[in-house]
């Protein structure tokens, strides 16, 4: 049982025979059962009274009981629920002690106060309403509104193109006051009786279709009046049925989808084939293709190529996916598409595995063998369906220290983009001055061509590492700079050693390969950390 | 501290005996117009079976809180007086700091009434709006207010943020406070909270407070529980050479912040008058992944070169959640044997529990119950 699980689903409408309550799930054998005016206890005329009670006079019962809204008699659910016209075609939300109402009614025609009440048509506005627990977050509430929009709107267009509410309606009502005639003793209740095996009644059906799947997957779909198709899914739940200790809150879904990117793989969470069934008959041929080609072992990017999709649109159908929760969360088994294309050795990628894979939860297994298997990229692919890994990337940080005060001084860049394209307006007076006081060792010889070069070179360091002749001198210091090439590349890398990129994404855009770029941080050690945490972005085990 | 969303008007309505359903009251005047009334009034005069429950609307851009109120008594017209007093608030804002102050004012009229008919008469009715333009312009300033009606009511309101349920605290937790313990208003406290704070040092360990201060340890769990909700310490792991930490990606946060850097370097000296340099604190924090357990990072780098409490770098690394801890769990492989002699132990083993927890609870050192997890093969360990 889940917080945010629906306790009741409720269709009320109002029109000139009042307002009624056309359906309820889940019903209970009798209404009002808890919400008395007067407990209990003052009733039985034999019971003690107290004179002074300690207790608040009579302090109001909890209004759900396993699950399930229990004590709103129909009368009253009806009359809460089925609002003035001046609230309908916004969304409603009504919290009363520990239940919250959240719906969206619809008003069916407008009527003017002075029409007689002889001519009010039978129903104006109808209300499709979910009850919730009252502490669920905003979040739920708003996934919930939606729901009900949706379907809402849905049954109004159906009412409108073939009258299917008003029939529907004549069911229920039928079906509701059949009962009233029966004897007492083979009382049914109405709700039961609509829901039935053979019963007419699509309306009540779907509703409580809605209620169930909702409980069960968190899941909607729908064909109201086996016509308009209706698609929902409650993000809280879906992404953390299989994990409920994890907790994904829908921002953290939404943070990972912005945090994309083309060098990204995905996972199907569930198998193919079974998606495809489940695909409805109308969805794009783009989306059919794009899940036919989809395997962890390859980047978006490799997608994008093989199912012959602009990458944008990729894009557009993974995020999709992924808040659907039918594909993982976007985890980087560049590792091993990267091996497939022939990147990089088999003992450097399982490395990378063994160093970098976290194991979670209760399941043990060992990934330490170096010959590498595809049983074991399945065991991955298991454990990531089943989100008991964590991936952890490396970060790259630039810290420099200078030799004379212990003072550190870290250089963070303001600008993502690559600095080398920007037009740097060199400061050669500064640059001259810098080096002369600075460092013994430019200033007592002569320029070489060599030295030039550098010098060359180290100006298309991002200003604020350029600007400061301690900086450069520490640079410099390292044994690897007096490499013109090495420095070179070191220089085009730095704006990403801010512990905001990682290996990957540093590759991805400078075009680099994983040994090229681990040899430059090798050789630059001294002045670069490395450290390796998960990804904030998809991550979302850090405790 | 979260700010309170401030309360945007508050109406006492009533059912008048011959117009129904009406605001008697409003402050400030007319924000609530008498056709947005007449669309809500339903769940502000409501249904006797919804009294004294805390009903919130949320429509025409307004979140209207109330709790309907109604006393049966043969004195009054209808033999009964319903009445409501709501706050208005945004229909963004969260409800949750209101929610006690409705019901307690609700409260305050219903005993006013019982007692003194301060609702039935109108001459002391007349100064009810008064008091809510009061109750509204107090608790927006200062979020409380104390108005006295007559010689044994007062109302007295204050707005209190919901807070988050206490953290457990285990055996094994380890408090530290997280600023100096001299700014610490020692007498504040009560007498418990007295006794154990001079042992709250960053190295003791719950179990150990308790048999040292001899205070129950569901007492010191109690201290600490509360001393951790006014934020004024933290709560890391037991120090032990065996234990495995790794950045979190708050490390970022240290390598950005120059002030952080300039009490890291402090906090972590091995001695005051040598500050080590911060690359190497930042180097031995990027050292610290799954796998390295302190000691071969200690063996690694040699922090006493550097001038580093290798200590106090955990301390202060835990504490500003730069780095987390790494447990390990051992788990029983359900289909083989086992030996007997950690049989006893095998009830710990479900991947639940994690060593410190094992050896608080059982009482065996590390190294003895590392031992007998490693002789037995049918024992797998996990970190996490």
């Amino acid at each position: 049982m889940w917080d945010f699980d629906p306790v009741g689903i409720f269709l009320v409408t109002s029109g000139s025979r009042g307002d009624q309550l056309l359906f309820r799930y889940p019903f209970e054998a009798d209404g009002g059962v808890g919400l008395k005016g007067k407990s209990a206890f003052h009733t039985n005329p034999y019971a003690i009274r107290i004179a002074e009670d300690p207790k608040p006079r009579n302090s109001p019962q909890p209004c759900i009981k396993n699950g399930v809204l229990v004590g709103y008699s129909n009368e009253l659910l009806a009359y809460l629920l089925a609002v003035k016209s001046d609230l309908c075609g916004q969304k409603f939300d009504l919290t009363i002690d520990d239940v919250r109402f959240v719906g969206y009614p619809v008003l069916l025609q407008r009527i003017s106060q002075s029409t007689p009440r002889r001519e009010l048509p039978t129903m104006i506005s109808f209300h499709v309403v979910i009850a919730v627990r009252a502490q669920v977050k905003n979040s739920v509430v708003a996934a919930y509104h939606e729901l009900t929009q949706k379907l809402a709107l849905s049954f109004h267009h159906e009412e409108q193109r073939c009258g299917y509410l008003n029939t529907q309606k004549n069911l229920m009502q039928g079906i509701q006051e059949e009962v009233t005639t029966l004897p007492e003793d083979s009382y049914e209740n109405p709700f039961k009786l609509m829901v039935a095996k053979g019963s007419k009644c699509e309306l009540s059906k779907d509703l409580k279709a809605v209620y169930d799947n909702l409980g069960n997957s968190g899941i909607v779909s729908l064909y109201v009046n086996k016509w308009i198709y209706v698609s929902f899914c409650l993000p809280h739940k879906v992404h953390n049925i299989l994990q409920p200790e994890l907790k994904i809150e829908p921002e953290a879904i939404q943070k990972c989808i912005e945090a994309l990117r083309p060098y990204h793989g995905l996972l199907l969470m569930v198998p193919e084939r079974q998606l495809l069934e489940s695909l409805p008959p109308d969805c794009s041929p783009a989306m059919v293709r794009f899940i036919k080609a989809v395997s962890p072992l390859k980047r978006l990017q490799t997608l994008a190529a093989d199912a012959d999709l602009p990458l944008g649109q990729v894009f557009h159908l993974s995020s999709h996916l992924v808040y659907w929760a039918i594909m993982g969360l976007p985890q980087q088994l560049v590792g091993l598409g990267g091996r497939t294309q022939g990147y990089h050795g088999a003992s450097a990628t399982i490395g990378r595995f063994s160093a970098l894979w976290l194991f979670y939860a209760d399941k043990v297994m060992v990934l330490l063998h170096v010959t590498f298997q595809a049983q074991q990229v399945q065991m991955v692919v298991w454990m990531l369906q089943r989100r008991l890994l964590t991936q952890l990337h490396t970060y790259v940080f630039l810290v420099l220290t200078s030799s004379e005060k212990n003072q550190t001084i870290y250089y963070r860049t303001h600008s993502t983009s690559v600095s080398e394209d920007m037009p740097f307006i060199s400061d050669t007076g500064s640059v001259v001055s810098g080096t002369s006081d600075g460092s013994p060792r430019t200033s007592s010889f002569a320029k070489s061509p060599s030295e030039n070069a550098r010098e060359e070179i180290l100006r298309r360091l991002p200003q604020s590492l350029h600007m400061n002749s301690v900086n450069r001198e520490a640079i410099c210091a390292v044994p690897a700079a007096n490499n013109l090439e090495d420095l070179k590349m070191f220089v085009r890398l730095c704006p990403y050693f801010n512990g905001q990129f990682h290996l990957e994404e540093i590759m991805y855009h400078e075009n680099l390969r994983r040994s090229q770029l681990l040899t430059l941080i090798d050789k630059f050690r001294s002045i670069l950390v490395t450290c390796t945490h998960p990804d904030p972005a998809t991550s979302f085990h850090g405790k | 501290m979260e700010r309170v969303p401030p309360i945007k008007c508050i109406f006492f309505s009533e059912f008048h005996t011959t117009a129904g359903p009406i605001i008697t009251y409003q402050v400030p005047e007319d924000y609530l117009s008498k056709e947005a009334f007449d669309t809500v009034h339903v769940y502000i005069i409501t249904k006797p079976q919804l009294q004294n429950r805390l009903i919130t609307i949320n429509a025409l851009g307004h979140k209207i809180m109330g709790c309907p109120v109604c006393i049966e008594n043969p004195k009054y017209p209808r033999n009964m007086l319903i009445f409501n007093l709501c706050l208005v608030i945004d229909a963004t804002a969260s409800t949750a700091p209101f929610e006690i102050i409705v019901k307690k004012l609700a409260g305050y009229l219903t005993n006013l009434e019982l007692e003194n008919e301060f609702l039935s008469n109108e001459e002391q009715k007349s100064t009810l709006p008064n008091i809510m333009s009061r109750i509204l312009s107090e608790l927006n300033m200062s979020g409380t207010c104390n108005i006295p009606i007559n010689k044994s009511n007062t109302i007295h309101l204050k707005l209190v943020l919901p807070h988050e349920d206490a953290l457990e605290v285990a055996d094994h937790d380890v408090p530290i406070f997280l600023s100096s313990k001299n700014n610490f208003q020692r007498n504040q406290w009560d007498l418990t909270t007295q006794q154990i704070i001079p042992y709250i040092d960053g190295f003791n360990h719950v179990a150990r407070i308790s048999v040292e201060t001899d205070v129950e340890i569901n007492l010191v769990k109690g201290c600490v529980q509360n001393l951790l909700h006014f934020n004024i310490i933290a709560i890391i792991s037991i120090f032990q050479y065996s234990n495995v930490y790794t950045v979190t990606p708050e490390i970022n946060r240290l390598a950005e912040d120059k002030q952080m850097q300039e009490s890291c370097i402090k906090y972590v000296a091995k001695s005051g008058r040598h500050r080590p340099s911060f690359h190497n604190v930042f180097m031995l924090y990027c050292g610290l992944t799954p796998g390295t357990t302190v000691r071969d990072l200690c063996t690694r780098f040699n922090p006493h070169t550097l001038k580093i409490d290798e200590r106090k770098l955990i301390q202060f690394g835990m504490m500003k959640k730069l780095i987390r801890r790494l447990h390990k769990y051992p788990l029983k492989l359900p289909n083989e044997s086992g030996s007997n002699k950690t049989k006893h132990l095998y009830k710990w083993f479900t991947g639940r529990h994690h060593y410190d927890d094992i050896c608080c609870k059982t009482g065996l050192s590390y190294q003895e119950l590392d031992d007998r997890v490693e002789s037995d093969p049918s024992v797998v360990t996990c970190w996490k």
